[in-house]
């Protein structure tokens, strides 16, 4: 099931990355001093494991914020604190 | 107040970079804030020890950098671990990648006091004016409503996360990863010391999340 969760996250973040690519041609991720556009990025992550690891975390801390969100309007919403 | 702001301008991220340092200039003569500027050819070494010689109490920097220096115009650093002694007991505000990693922590031991990142630096062109809010929030914070470094840097947290939550709903997801990140290497020395806060627990800290998804996806195919 790990391999699973990982496998749709990456077909996603490439998905995206195709779809940017598309829709914005010009974009493009400054990583301090590498600008990478969304073909260069999507090869990266195929062979760069350290950056699919990071972007891989970072998208859960950011799953992460948004269960907290809900919580806080769960919590907001029913009058609790 | 003095301040000095440094801003070279020499690849596709630094064209941004010196962009954004503009508000702050703004920022800084609506504060009344004495600012000499060093842009381009002049954010060289020689020209920023000139100036530092000269004194100043706040030293700003906006571009690249690496765990000991800041880059300059020229490629070379600007200031690195044998001349930030001119730092010595001055405020540092930079949006520099990894310089506080060690520069920061050497200013802070000096009774300087920094504003910096201890990890590379990223963003995304869909949303420039984003995270030039988050670059110099924290700007507005100590300078402008001048509020203490540890209420500054929670509020510029704060900030990061809203501009993160907000970039997710308007389907920017890479900008907001990477707002995310510089959120988490952002620190404030002075308002914490180097050994806290820096990022150091962060690897373990990012497996559990992870561990946590697998876990409750694994319980929910075994139900």
């Amino acid at each position: 099931m790990v391999n699973d969760t990982e496998k749709v996250l990456r077909d996603a973040v490439m998905q995206y990355l195709e779809k940017t690519e598309k829709t914005d041609p010009n974009w493009k991720l400054h990583l301090g001093r590498e600008s990478l556009s969304p073909a260069q990025l999507r090869e990266r992550l195929k062979k760069d494991k350290k950056l699919w690891k990071e972007i891989r975390a970072w998208a859960i801390v950011l799953a992460v914020d948004m269960f907290n969100e809900g919580s806080k309007k769960i919590e907001s919403d029913s009058g609790t604190s | 107040m003095k301040a000095i702001l440094v801003r070279p301008n020499f690849d596709d991220a630094t064209r941004y970079t010196f962009a954004f340092a503009e508000e702050i200039l703004e920022r800084c003569r609506q504060a009344e804030i004495d600012v000499v500027e060093l842009a381009e050819g002049e954010a060289v070494k020689s020209r920023v020890e000139e100036e530092l010689k000269k004194g100043a109490d706040l030293f700003i920097f906006y571009d690249h950098g690496d765990e000991d220096c800041l880059v300059g115009q020229d490629g070379q650093p600007v200031i690195d671990l044998s001349n930030c002694n001119w730092l010595a007991g001055k405020d540092v505000y930079t949006l520099a990648c990894l310089s506080a990693k060690k520069l920061g922590v050497e200013v802070w031991r000096q009774k300087g006091k920094y504003w910096g990142y201890t990890e590379v630096v990223g963003f995304t062109t869909d949303a420039l004016p984003e995270f030039k809010r988050s670059f110099n929030c924290g700007f507005t914070y100590l300078f402008i409503e001048r509020v203490p470094h540890g209420t500054a840097l929670d509020k510029a947290r704060e900030t990061f996360d809203k501009l993160a939550t907000a970039l997710v709903s308007e389907g920017k997801i890479m900008a907001a990863i990477y707002m995310r990140k510089n959120r988490e290497s952002l620190v404030a020395y002075n308002a914490e010391g180097p050994t806290s806060g820096n990022g150091g627990c962060l690897l373990g800290l990012l497996k559990l999340p992870f561990q946590y998804v697998a876990a409750r996806l694994k319980e929910t195919r075994l139900k």
